[in-house]
């Protein structure tokens, strides 16, 4: 009864013209529109083309000095050139489009860092800029915390040093023990701190503009295949189809999980048709790891079954699922860089994604295509399955016919 | 000997009293009209009947097995037509009484057979490839009716099977009824229709807010109002004034008022006429029609709640 109840759901969904045009042809569509509009946005060479940034210095402390002499001038001297500027010149180069952003070290950048204080790089960009900031601001703030936690140590170890009255001679004359340690320890890892940054980087953009949204909307869109089956099960209940079924042989058990298997082989059906579709028509590639690739979307499409029977236990009405189904779709796809390159985001908003399904599903495939292999993408499976558990449990608690 | 046995049946949502310590008893091949106007509790009944619902508390003993012990051996001898069209609509008649016969436990030749048999009761075989929602609505209630007639229930429980439908659709759902009964299914059958469960049902129960205030035969309940007349008078603008001057004339019984609708109940309507439209002229009410009938279900229900049954 419940393969009945679940290919009964799948018969009437795909005979819906209207589900079928949001579930198969507007995604199709999508990824032709973005992939063929945004693909500037991927295209690698202009990722790694050199450009020049102006810096306005404010701060007339130690760290400055490393962090452009080092970090800017000689770890990023591949990405990019810069010079130092006063305030004015900067408003004037970045209005005349000479550069495309300028970094601004604020007065306390090397006390704040010394203290173990948290420091603000301003980054100020034109037009043209959005991305090329986006780059720099990743490269400033990463090396600022990353030297924030190297202070830390170094403080540590001054005061190991102090109680075990270990002799370190300071190199120059006037600082600190500590800046003196710290000095020794960015010369060791700033480099690689930085190179980790310019990786991450670079692998956002080594997909094409149709690899990377045929994954965004295939994410976004199995949830939207699964609010076609959401929709199906509220309006159910208000024609009392739900209360027939259970008046009849199934219990509340079998109903349920008819249900869901339902939602499942409606995304799994969708999922397979899409991948295909983008393989055959737009040449996407999947990754060369077919258990990679079958194991994320069982696990994404497990997530957004789970997702759906949520959304129908609390929904009193069709309408009310609509329209939650898509509040919720919309904010996990913003959020599961689904509208633009996770890369383009801020930190805080990378954080809070990774409590939406699309950031694991999507970094799935993202790094399916990439190469990677079946190991590395097990964790977000992992992950994908425990969110689709928690909107499991809570759609089960709340459902009723 | 009593086919289907409700003891004390209670359930309440919240401050809400849905069903009120309903008991009464139904013989097998009987069919046996729920009355009631909407938020008397027969869908609540029904839900709790059809295993939907837990009572609070009471019992509920179809064909000898307790609801509360034996649910699945009461679902094997119970069918089930609810009030809605629940259909698939982007399916075929074909496809949705497939799919029902499954949820009844039906598999292979014998769940074509009985599909066809459905199909035929509902008059529909030469449509049965046509998807529901090509249907006209008294064709989508015979194949909900079809539906629950698969697995050869005992009992029959209907829930206004026939809102919204026309006569000639109207007709073959009596009939059909007529024809299960006569083959030994016993019928469960709620409507807002008296003359259809005037029509259909040897036993009646009348209910109101969650209770039952009258069982018996059509004779039997009319009786409780004794030889009275409904006088129906259709008028402008009605207003309390009027139906208060009436209602203090002697011999009348009752007085209601709906809309434009005046409905007076009397043992002496013929002398209590006259008076009443001198009250209208004297109010200055403009009389378009009076129509007087002999006591039925709807002069009953006014009688036992002083409201009409479709308020």
């Amino acid at each position: 009864m419940l393969f009945h109840i679940a290919l009964k759901d799948l018969k009437v969904v795909f005979r819906d013209k209207k589900a079928m045009a949001i579930m198969l042809v507007m995604p199709i569509l999508i990824v032709l529109i973005l992939g063929f509009g945004l693909g500037w946005a991927f295209n690698s060479e202009l990722a790694i083309q050199k450009f020049t940034l102006g810096v306005v210095n404010h701060d007339d402390g130690l760290m400055s000095q490393v962090f452009i002499n080092q970090v800017l001038r000689e770890n990023m001297s591949k990405m990019f050139t810069t010079f130092v500027v006063d305030e004015t010149e900067a408003e004037e180069i970045l209005k005349d489009k000479v550069v495309p952003c300028v970094i601004v070290i604020p007065q306390d950048f090397s006390k704040s860092i010394e203290e173990n204080k948290p420091v603000q790089i301003n980054i100020q960009s034109n037009d043209d800029g959005q991305i090329k900031s986006a780059v720099v601001r990743s490269v400033t703030e990463g090396f600022a915390q990353n030297l924030s936690l190297g202070y830390a140590g170094a403080f540590a170890a001054s005061d190991v040093f102090a109680k075990y009255k270990i002799p370190f001679k300071v190199p120059i004359e006037g600082i600190s023990q500590s800046t003196a340690i710290m000095s020794e320890i960015q010369k060791k890892l700033g480099g690689e701190m930085i190179k980790f940054e310019q990786k991450e980087q670079q692998k956002e953009k080594n997909l094409s503009a149709m690899e990377y949204y045929s994954a965004a909307m295939l994410v976004m869109f199995l949830l939207f295949g699964a609010s076609m089956g959401t929709k199906l099960i509220v309006e159910e209940r208000e024609n009392s189809t739900l209360g027939r079924v259970m008046s009849a042989r199934p219990g509340k058990f079998t109903l349920i999980t008819g249900k869901f298997l339902g939602l499942m082989f409606i995304c799994l059906t969708q999922a397979g048709i899409l991948i295909l579709f983008t393989r055959i028509f737009y040449g996407v590639g999947w990754g060369a790891s077919l258990a990679g690739i079958f194991l994320i979307t069982l696990s994404s499409v497990f997530a957004a079954a789970a997702f759906g029977m949520f959304i129908a236990a609390i929904a009193k009405t069709p309408k009310a699922a609509d329209a939650l189904s898509q509040l919720f779709i919309q904010t996990f796809t913003v959020l599961g860089g689904g509208m633009w390159p996770i890369y383009l985001m801020p930190d805080t908003m990378k954080t809070i994604a990774r409590f939406t399904l699309n950031w694991w599903a999507f970094k799935g495939y993202h790094e399916l295509m990439l190469g990677m292999n079946l190991s590395t993408v097990l964790p977000y499976c992992g992950i994908l399955i425990f969110m689709g558990l928690i909107y499991l449990g809570a759609g089960v608690l709340r459902f009723r016919v | 000997m009593s086919f289907l046995k409700i003891r004390d049946l209670s359930k309440a949502f919240g401050k809400l009293q849905a069903v009120d310590h309903v008991s009464f008893e139904i013989s097998e091949g009987e069919v046996f009209g729920l009355l009631g106007p909407n938020g008397a509790g027969k869908s609540t009944l029904i839900s709790m009947m059809t295993t939907l619902l837990s009572p609070d508390s009471g019992s509920v003993e179809i064909g000898g097995f307790e609801l509360a012990k034996q649910p699945m051996e009461i679902k094997k001898i119970l069918g089930f037509v609810p009030q809605e069209i629940a259909l698939y609509p982007t399916l075929t008649a074909k496809e949705n009484l497939m799919f029902w016969g499954r949820m009844y436990g039906l598999s292979g030749a014998l769940l074509k057979e009985r599909v066809d048999e459905a199909l035929d009761i509902a008059g529909l075989k030469d449509r049965a490839k046509q998807r529901i929602d090509s249907y006209s609505g008294g064709m989508k209630r015979r194949i909900n009716i079809a539906a629950a007639l698969l697995h050869h229930p005992k009992i029959l429980i209907m829930d206004e099977p026939t809102v919204g439908i026309d006569p000639q659709s109207r007709n073959h759902i009596l009939e059909t009824v007529l024809k299960l009964n006569r083959e030994g299914m016993t019928v469960i059958y709620t409507s807002h229709y008296m003359e259809e469960v005037e029509f259909l049902c040897s036993r009646i129960a009348i209910m109101d807010h969650g209770k039952v205030i009258a069982l018996g035969s059509k004779e039997e309940l009319r009786k409780m109002i004794g030889n009275k007349d409904t006088i129906q008078i259709e008028s402008v603008n009605v207003g309390n004034k009027v139906t208060e001057l009436i209602n203090g004339l002697a011999g009348v019984d009752s007085v209601t008022h709906s809309g434009n609708t005046v409905k007076i109940i009397s043992m002496d309507s013929d002398k209590i006429l006259a008076k009443v439209i001198s009250i209208f002229d004297a109010e200055k009410r403009k009389i378009h029609s009076i129509n007087i009938e002999q006591s039925n279900l709807e002069s009953v229900f006014l009688h036992l709640t002083g409201r009409a049954l479709r308020d």
